[in-house]
């Protein structure tokens, strides 16, 4: 044969090297649910579908791999609840919002309210703990796949509009309330107890309550409204400025109170130095505010941050809410009769049992600020009385309490039971007392005393 | 038409002043895409393109045929397709290819199996992973009580369901499989390999497993398991067939013209000696001759001897276990067929009524067999005059 055969065939040569690896995102790339319309999911319940995904706690999620992409501090905890803050407007919202990005590779921004962060300000925006429907639950159990939208956040939404229901927001087994997002967290289900919160359980608690029509009526156009913003946000792709805003103020004010500042803000319900401001641009009303003033002029609030708006009558029966902060102000009017609170005051020092300041002051028609400017040392006294007699009475229920401890220690030895803390803890009035370092030396005692007792008997 | 005249390829010319290190880097990434490895290839790529239903696909063959070479290829071509299809989705990956660890204990790790999987699917936090559903013996939401497989590492068997449905690789590929079943009983063996299959229906990811003919007896296991599993045998090239022979010596003809040395070496010459001592496996004879290359560049030949080469050789001991092996493997295959004939008469049918071909899909099998129709003693119509 010779030493270089004629070859019938030559084989295709192969290339083994493998091409640069093509980047993915560090988190799975989730779709989010229901974007541009009035269902769209929250971020905290994304980051809880999430978490659920990567079968890790939500805790861990957070605290390992979105916190450390932007650094966000370690201030904004879950423990604490200001992680909630992320389904609002403010710095942690944004935060989060572009970690996430970061992080799965989507667009985040309308899981919050971060678009309205110009024209809607943070107190009374947010809900401190979680409100869900259990019917929406139930209902998307079925579908497949459980959310909790961004109108469950928002606390003047108070009602679920699919089911025309009030928002539950303590769970029925453990009777607890709890944040949008804790450590162990999961849609749908209790993070204390583990219980799921989409329970027919629930069905007869939500029958039983009266549902008050007319305040109904008012949540219902508050849930449409808002309902609306966050559906129509995906298309702000700026978010607002506050002019618009202003100059419909102005608007109503004219309208509807005829210029006259104190009118509109007694039509409103807030101090008449908020409406000046809001009129020179310096702060905005806030969100139960305006919801009020949209009412009152007829506009959707969408129309009102966005548009020029034509004020007309509201065809929506109903009342509107006032929010009110502070109830006692509104009695607490007119100058002091020093005379007479005198009087009150000092028939209160000589008062067996010693009342307590705030309810002398009730008595006095007026404010315990306005009561110390003027009676310092009166009201100092009677503080330090009813102080004295708080502690008079603690004493007492302890010393009734050990009496207590003793009599039923020996109660229980004659029937031949062992008085040991389990069995003398029911019998007791105050049974909390047991915990206490005396009332333990004290039983201690007994014990020993009794168990002499019976060895010598 | 099968043959056709190519261009031939050497070693590009200036090769041979570059130092020993770059000659053997130029042959080890040498790859010839021989008939086999190319049939095989393009069996498996139809395979994971069109499922079909199928969850795992066994390949299985003489070990250093080119199994891993048959991984690198597909994993190229997935990851080229993946980076071309640019309307993506930055959370999919395209392909896992992993290596299944042989255990020192004895007993293969399935746990360790799945924290590999879930590391090569680039999955964070893989040590804080909770299942919140998971107890051996529990209430799910609906208060149904429901009671779950005994497999060690619930958690991260769960969380390599979710991440494997989320990433959505086209195929997962396990190499050296093998090291699969070795364990300690048969019947913890089938538990696993029906829990693999059942993460493969659920995440709809297709699961390669590559390895010896020892695979063999973990698909055999359970008709269940057979049911949505596809074979793929990669064998060596054999001595009875010409054709064979024939293409294993393209090959060796191929490989001595891209070994960068001055004088052209003559292995078609020895072939008997290179297949005795390779057994047909492509991959062997390579790394064989990358050996002898390399003690050849170390000593300053122009050229690959005999010597070299029988200096290098795996030894007749090896060789002859090595070769018990593939025949075993075989033979399993060859019962196959045999027991086609049980499976007929189960069924109720006779082999007059089917051929062979007709049922067979296996064109790599060594042997064939016919189905003899007729009774011993009745004579062959054919062989009776009629007329004349």
């Amino acid at each position: 044969m010779k030493s270089n055969r004629k070859l019938i065939a030559e084989f295709e040569i192969l290339n083994i090297e493998q091409p640069t690896k093509p980047a993915c995102s560090r988190l799975y790339s989730i779709l989010p649910i229901g974007i541009g319309t009035f269902e769209v999911e929250s971020l905290s319940s994304y980051i809880t579908r999430l978490a659920e995904a990567h079968s890790v706690s939500v805790g861990n999620l957070i605290k390992k791999e979105i916190k450390p992409v932007f650094g966000i501090s370690d201030n904004i905890g879950i423990a604490n609840g200001s992680v909630n803050a992320m389904n609002g407007t403010g710095i942690t919202a944004l935060s989060f919002i572009e970690s996430m990005e970061n992080l799965t590779g989507k667009d985040l921004r309308n899981l919050t309210l971060n678009v309205w962060r110009n024209v809607i300000p943070w107190p009374f925006l947010l809900r401190r703990h979680r409100a869900w429907c259990w019917q929406c639950f139930n209902e998307w159990k079925k579908a497949g796949v459980i959310y909790e939208p961004l109108l469950w956040v928002i606390d003047v939404v108070k009602i679920c509009f699919s089911h025309k229901q009030y928002l539950d927001t303590v769970c029925l087994k453990c009777s607890r309330q709890h944040y949008f997002i804790q450590s162990r967290s999961r849609v749908g289900f209790c993070p204390n107890c583990g219980e799921w919160l989409g329970s027919n359980l629930s069905s007869n608690r939500i029958l039983n309550c009266e549902i008050n029509k007319e305040d109904f009526g008012w949540d219902e156009w508050v849930a449409i409204n808002i309902g609306e913003l966050v559906a129509i946000h995906s298309e702000l792709e700026f978010g607002c400025s506050r002019g618009v805003l202003q100059d419909n103020i102005s608007l109503c004010i004219e309208q509807l109170a005829n210029g006259n500042n104190i009118a509109f803000a007694e039509l409103v319900g807030c101090s008449s130095s908020s409406i000046n401001q809001w009129r020179v641009g310096k702060s905005i009303p806030l969100l139960p505010t305006l919801l009020r003033i949209c009412f009152l002029a007829g506009s959707s609030l969408v129309g009102f941050l966005t548009e020029k708006i034509m004020i007309q009558p509201n065809t929506f029966l109903g009342e509107a809410k006032v929010y009110k902060k502070n109830k006692i102000r509104d009695k607490c009017r007119g100058r002091i009769n020093i005379e007479s609170v005198e009087q009150i005051l000092q028939d209160a020092t000589f008062e067996i049992p010693p009342p307590t300041l705030a309810l002398v002051a009730k008595r006095a028609g007026h404010e315990k600020k306005t009561l110390y400017k003027h009676f310092s040392v009166l009201c100092s006294k009677i503080v330090s009385n009813y102080t004295e007699h708080k502690k008079i009475q603690l004493i007492e229920r302890r010393e009734a309490s050990l009496n207590q401890v003793g009599q039923i220690a020996n109660l229980l030895h004659q029937r031949g039971l062992s008085p040991s803390q389990d069995n003398i803890r029911p019998y007791m009035t105050h049974p909390g007392h047991l915990r206490l370092e005396e009332f333990r030396i004290h039983l201690s005692n007994i014990q020993f005393k009794l168990g002499q007792e019976t060895i010598f008997c | 038409m099968r043959y056709f005249r190519m261009a031939e390829v050497r070693f590009p010319a200036d090769l041979l002043e570059k130092s020993a290190i770059e000659k053997l880097e130029y042959f080890r990434k040498f790859t010839i895409g021989h008939p086999i490895i190319k049939e095989v290839f393009n069996r498996l790529n139809q395979a994971i393109r069109e499922p079909a239903g199928i969850s795992l696909i066994f390949i299985y063959g003489p070990p250093g045929v080119g199994k891993t070479t048959v991984r690198l290829l597909l994993e190229k071509k997935l990851k080229e397709e993946f980076l071309a299809s640019r309307e993506q989705d930055h959370g999919i990956i395209p392909v896992i290819g992993i290596e299944a660890v042989a255990s020192d204990t004895g007993n293969f790790s399935w746990k360790d199996y799945y924290k590999r999987t879930l590391i090569a699917l680039e999955e964070p936090l893989i040590d804080y992973k909770i299942n919140y559903g998971a107890r051996r013996i529990a209430r799910n939401s609906e208060g149904k009580l429901y009671i779950d497989q005994r497999i060690n590492g619930s958690e991260v068997r769960y969380a390599l369901e979710n991440a494997l449905k989320f990433r959505h690789p086209l195929a997962v590929l396990i190499d050296e499989a093998h090291h699969i079943t070795r364990m300690a009983s048969g019947r913890r063996l089938q538990d696993h390999l029906d829990s693999l299959k059942s993460l493969a229906n659920l995440s709809g990811v297709p699961h390669v497993l590559l390895g010896t003919y020892e695979l063999l007896e973990a698909r055999n296991l359970s008709g269940q398991l057979s049911r949505r599993s596809l074979d793929i045998h990669f064998r060596g090239y054999g001595a009875s067939s010409t054709q064979d022979i024939e293409d294993f010596q393209n090959v060796i003809c191929m490989f001595q013209r891209n070994l960068p040395l001055e004088i052209e070496p003559d292995l078609v010459k020895h072939w008997g000696f290179l297949y005795e001592r390779s057994l047909g496996c492509v991959g062997t004879l390579k790394e064989w001759l990358i050996r002898a290359f390399s003690v050849a560049l170390e000593e300053r030949s122009n050229t690959l001897t005999l010597e070299y080469l029988q200096k290098q050789a795996i030894s007749i001991t090896q060789c002859t276990k090595m070769a018990n092996e593939i025949e075993q493997g075989q033979k399993e295959l060859v019962n196959e067929e045999a027991d086609r004939d049980k499976l007929l008469s189960i069924l109720g049918l006779t082999g007059a009524s089917i051929s062979n071909k007709e049922l067979t899909k296996k064109p790599t099998i060594v042997k064939e067999k016919q189905i003899k129709s007729r009774k011993v003693g009745q004579p062959n119509p054919k062989r009776t005059k009629v007329g004349k």
